[in-house]
């Protein structure tokens, strides 16, 4: 096994878990095919050939099993040693799923059944259902189990040695459960609002509101706990927990909306595209949760190691907090300049202006213009704050920076702004389409903010500050490395973004 | 290799191999989805014209790829394919739908159909960025120019060829210290070191406020050693300079006494006080420079109030609440505005104590206060502090002193028990023991480039200095402001001096000045307003507390401020024995067997 380790006051960070090739082969072949079987179960309902062939061709199942144990062994090659924890698994999987699926859907198979590859939207819309299952039933599932065969026969990973947070598994369980919780009661709220409960508890077979809501509350505790034990390697602020929690409520919304409980209701897995849209408020939902989850998981945490676990004295950051956080607050307000000024572009292409100064009460693009530059530049401190650790590249700060955007395209357009302004969520179709071009708006703000922040921040950088000849014997505060699953992040929230073109594609 | 020579090294392979991969990505576009693909991608209507620019783009995407996602040589295939991928819809995002519109005049293409309509061009982007991806991690690892190369490479050890030495490390020192550090930014092998016989910085616009207990000692003196990025802080006192060898000694308390050659060395030791060979002053006052200074003369004066409290003769319990300043400059003007806010607004918890009784006089040798400022606006801080209970006996002078009682002039005396001497300050005398010629107050003279009078490589700035200024042709005064500026132009002529260009003259033109009278009531003039009064007092507050050096010692400032708004003054006496009652002697009594001194 090789790892690499990065000394810093309470991290130890293994990054890479490497079995001999063979092994991850097999594990891989064995886990594309288990996968692969699961996901041609569920399709069976969708009317859906894996092959995306016209007619039922009985040779198909092999050919979609031998396609899977490959594509199995091309995930343990490639991703294999970065799967290190569980949560890498998933996201891993999720990712590979998701580029399989450009590949093969929307590539090889039209060639292979002797069609003209188009790369077009409608082109993705028809192959829509296999995009779902590629990323959930068929890639997370290939993670998982890869990850649990790996460790079953090297037999070396010990996840007790990747990170020190002082926290046990049941430690992390209740925290997670805690702010799963919390996200629950936020989600449930739109779900009473939609009547959404009743349908919910028709698993129970009763079609008690209270029934649902319980039932809701109770897979919402579950599903935070699972997130803390998940992700506890990969979480190392409040800013990514906030991503990780992101992401983790997309896959939620595949896994649990349009896939576990259409297959609980007895109406088999619902992953076509017609299905996806009614359910857009929903993914919002979903996704409000896993921020909410995400924050508070992150929050609970480290309240407690604040508490309970020993700081280093030694290790201490000679800045102090009070420094280095008002400084981040700061370079993020100024930050926030450019990427508002790269906002107010697309807002004054789609003359929106006008409705931001709805805000405070006008109509006046000035005013809209003054309102949306004091947002940004909240949104820009947060960023500085919850970020501040994650810039030590220009490429991290920018991948977290649109994270971050996207992020608060969900919070901004959809949740907050139409809660101020009328009252309500718009948490649908019609809603997100019209805000599509602030979506892009929001992904440029969020570029821009974290270049700029970089930039700024340059100067406080750690490894130039190393250098300096009279720090020799000083370690500054290390950045927050990244875990190699981060990168997935990144791809997941940006095919995120791409799942949501497909959406919204015939709703305009 | 330098990070420099490093980063260009990789932004050129980075738009080698992006030519490359756009050249793939477009002939599998083309292979796949056929010509159009191309002209979308180039934003042309014209194949080649679009072939160009898609290439051109891609030397474009290699290279800032290349910058953005510096690789580490353990990142693995994955996540560079990662990083890659999401680069390219980065890239589809930032291009397709908005740069190349906007260069054809098309406009950007935000409304879901249009994006939905360039869709081939995002898949095309993708394969481009997975290409990108493998491609960079494959070159730069096999050109060892991947990011640890550089990180990991340990700093050199370096070697001091050149070395600054500053005396002293108060506004001047630190100024030209910080300055220097960033002009010698580059300049590793130049060392500057910074030798002060106190660990801190004194901010001294607010020692006054120490002694009344609106804001805490530690809280205006932050560690030299915390804000400097590579100068070298020592603690010592200067003892002997040899000029010839270009090599200076020094006190420090440690076993050998060290020394250090230098290239350039600098005087910026400030002023200490002066009582003009008035031994009976001198024994019985107070000054008020320093740190411990401004902390005795507090527990001094909490002292006082808790015995008059108990003192049962009124005489007595007089020259006890009798509190003297002598010197109506900056430090005496403020000072005194601060121990009229201590004394009456602790009055309360002194039951005992008649308010009729507390006298505060200050005592100025001209006929006007704060000669820094203009005269009517020393007239307005008078008034005003006469309306708060402070007298004034100006155009007098200080003749003797005891234990409990001040002499002015032949014939006045004022029965007290505080005197605190603020009136006359000179040049640190240990230029003279460092064998520097000086002028008969003490100071070194320098020429308009700071420079002292008859050396190659010795400056001298600050208090301790006299500076001429070209811009008004008279001397520089001694205040912070000034102080700053000349460790400011000093910098940039010792840079400038040592890279063999011009050095320049010192100029300044004030920026304004400020004191505060009392309690939320300053005086100001800036830019040739006066004003005065609780805006004075706000801007005074504002302006100081951006001057004062690094953030914590800012928000602790700030924090003392806004509890001293909302809770009652702090009346804790660090003193902890209990002094010796004196019996007050008759003032008349005493025979002034010292000259008169000759006060300012
Ligand atoms: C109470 C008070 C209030 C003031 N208020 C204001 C104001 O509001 N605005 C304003 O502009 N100015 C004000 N001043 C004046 C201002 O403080 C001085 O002009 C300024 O400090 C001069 O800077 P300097 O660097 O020359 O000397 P200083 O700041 O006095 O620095 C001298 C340094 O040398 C060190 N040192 C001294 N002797 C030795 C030695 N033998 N060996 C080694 N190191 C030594 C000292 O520790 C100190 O660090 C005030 C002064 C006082 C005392």
């Amino acid at each position: 096994m090789s790892t690499t380790t990065y000394s810093g006051s309470d991290l130890q960070v293994q990054t890479h878990f490497a079995p001999p090739a063979v092994l991850r082969a097999a594990c891989g072949a064995a886990a594309g095919l288990i996968a692969g079987l699961l996901y041609w179960v569920l399709l069976t309902s969708q009317n859906v050939s894996p092959l995306m062939s016209a007619s039922d061709i009985p040779g198909d199942l092999l050919v979609h099993l031998v396609l899977s144990t490959l594509t199995g062994i091309i995930f343990a090659l490639t991703f294999g040693k970065l799967v290190i924890t569980p949560g890498a698994g998933i996201m891993w999987g999720v990712v590979f799923g998701l580029m399989w699926w450009f590949v093969g859907p929307l590539t090889l198979f039209p060639i292979f059944n002797g069609q003209p590859v188009t790369w077009t939207i409608g082109a993705a819309q028809d192959a829509f259902p296999l995009l779902t299952g590629l990323a959930v039933s068929f890639g997370a599932a290939m993670g998982l189990i890869y990850l649990t065969l790996a460790a079953l026969f090297a037999g070396k990973l010990n996840p007790q040695n990747l990170r020190n947070i002082g926290l046990t598994f049941v430690g992390l369980a209740v925290s997670g459960a805690l702010a799963g919780l919390l996200g629950g009661l936020v989600f449930g709220g739109w779900m009473s609002r939609v009547q959404f409960f009743p349908l919910v508890a028709q698993i129970l077979q009763t079609d008690s509101a209270d029934a649902g809501y319980a039932l809701h509350i109770l897979i919402s505790v579950i599903i935070g706990a699972t997130f803390g034990v998940l992700f506890r390697a990969d979480i190392r602020g409040l800013g990514t927990s906030i991503a990780w929690g992101f992401a983790y409520g997309f896959i939620w919304w595949i896994l649990g909306a349009l896939t576990l409980m259409p297959v609980f209701l007895g109406v088999g897995v619902q992953w076509s595209l017609g299905v996806a849209q009614e359910n857009f408020g929903s993914l919002v939902g979903h996704i409000v949760y896993g921020l909410i989850l995400g924050l508070s998981y992150a929050l609970i945490v480290r309240t407690y190691q604040i508490l309970f676990v020993d700081s280093d004295p030694l290790n201490r950051e000679p800045e102090g907090p009070g420094t280095r956080n008002v400084r981040a607050l700061g370079l993020g307000i100024i930050a926030s300049v450019t990427g508002g000024l790269a906002f107010t572009l697309v807002m004054v292409a789609t003359n929106t202006l006008p409705s931001v100064a709805g805000v405070v009460g006008g109509n006046a693009a000035l005013v809209g213009f003054v309102v949306h530059m004091s947002i940004s530049a909240i949104i820009g401190a947060t960023y500085g704050l919850l970020f501040q650790r994650n810039v030590h590249t220009y490429g991290s700060a920018l991948s977290w920076g649109i994270v971050f955007g996207l992020v608060w395209w969900f919070i901004g357009p959809l949740t907050l702004m139409p809660l101020i302004l009328s009252g309500s969520l718009a948490w649908n179709l019609d809603a997100a389409t019209a805000n599509f071009p602030s979506l892009i708006g929001h992904m440029l703000y969020g570029g821009f903010l974290a270049v700029t922040f970089r930039w700024l921040t340059e100067r406080f950088d750690p490894v130039r500050q190393r250098a300096l000849p009279l720090n020799k014997r000083y370690q500054p505060p290390q950045p927050q490395q990244q875990t190699p699953t981060a990168a997935a992040l990144w791809t997941l929230t940006l095919l995120l973004s791409l799942v949501l073109v497909l959406l919204l594609g015939t709703g305009a | 290799m330098t990070n420099n020579n490093y980063r260009i090294r990789q932004i050129i392979i980075g738009s080698i191999i992006g030519i490359l991969t756009a050249l793939l990505s477009g002939v599998a576009a083309t292979i796949l989805i056929g010509q159009s693909a191309i002209n979308m991608l180039g934003g042309s209507d014209d194949l080649l014209i679009a072939w160009l620019i898609h290439l051109v783009l891609g030397a474009g995407i290699g290279a800032t790829y290349a910058y953005v996602f510096p690789t580490r040589s353990d990142d693995g295939y994955a996540q560079s394919t990662m990083s890659g991928l999401v680069y390219g819809v980065l890239m589809w995002v930032l291009l397709v739908l908005n740069l190349i519109p906007l260069v054809m005049g098309r406009g950007p293409q935000w409304r879901v159909e249009e994006a939905v309509a360039l869709f081939p061009a995002l898949v095309t982007y993708m394969l481009q960025g997975v290409l990108l991806g493998i491609g960079c991690r494959l070159v730069f690892s096999v050109t060892n120019l991947s990011l640890d190369e550089i990180e990991d490479e340990a700093p050199a050890p370096i070697e001091v060829q050149d070395r600054i030495v500053i005396l002293g490390g108060g506004f001047a020192g630190v100024e030209l210290a910080q300055h220097l550090e960033h002009y010698f930014e580059d300049h590793p092998e130049t060392e500057i070191a910074l030798v002060s016989n106190t660990n801190h910085l004194l901010f001294t616009p607010m020692l006054s406020e120490v002694t009344s207990g609106g804001v805490e000692e530690r809280h205006i003196t932050p560690p030299l050693r915390t804000f400097f990025k590579r100068v070298r802080v020592m603690r010592g006192e200067p003892t002997a300079v040899d000029f010839e060898n270009q090599i200076v000694r020094f006190a420090t308390g440690v076993s050998t006494e060290p020394s250090l050659n230098y290239t350039h060395l600098v005087f910026a030791l400030g002023s200490v006080p002066n009582f003009f060979g008035n031994k009976n002053i001198e024994a019985n006052a107070f000054v008020f420079k320093s740190l411990t200074d401004a902390v005795d003369i507090r527990n001094h004066i909490i002292d006082i109030l808790e015995r008059a409290d108990t003192e049962p003769d009124p005489e007595h319990r007089r020259t006890l609440l009798t509190f003297v300043v002598v010197g109506g400059g900056f430090a005496g003007i403020e000072l005194i505005g601060s121990l009229n806010d201590l004394v009456r607004g602790s009055l309360w918890y002194f039951p005992n104590i008649d308010p009729e009784e507390v006298r505060l006089i200050l005592i100025h040798a001209r006929d006007r206060v704060l000669p820094e400022l203009s005269e009517s606006l020393g007239r307005y801080a008078q008034e005003k502090m006469e309306a708060r209970g402070i007298e004034f006996i100006l155009n007098a002078r200080a003749s003797d002193a005891g234990p409990d009682f001040l002499k002015i002039g032949e014939d006045q005396v004022i029965p007290t028990r505080t005197l605190i001497w603020t009136a006359g300050n000179v040049p640190n005398p240990a230029l003279q023991l460092c064998g520097l010629e000086t002028d008969k107050r003490g100071a070194v003279i320098v020429d308009e480039m700071l420079r002292v009078r008859g050396h190659e490589n010795v400056w001298a700035i600050g208090d301790n200095a006299i500076v001429p200024d070209v811009i008004t042709g008279e001397t520089a005064p001694p205040t912070a402001q000034y102080a700053q500026r000349e460790g400011k132009t000093l910098a940039y002529n010792i840079h400038a001096l040592m890279h063999g260009q011009p050095t320049k003259q010192f100029a300044h033109r004030s920026q304004g000045t400020l004191a505060v009278i009392g309690h939320q009531t300053a005086v100001a003039e800036v830019g040739g307003f006066k004003f005065s009064g609780l805006f004075a007092w706000f801007m005074w507050r504002g302006i100081y507390i951006s001057k004062l050096p690094t953030m914590e010692k800012r928000i602790r400032v700030l924090l003392d401020w806004v509890v001293d708004v909302f809770f009652p003054r702090d009346l804790a006496s660090l003193q902890t024995t209990l002094q010796p009652q004196t019996p007050p002697a008759q003032p008349t009594d005493r025979v002034a067997d010292n000259q008169p001194a000759v006060l300012d």
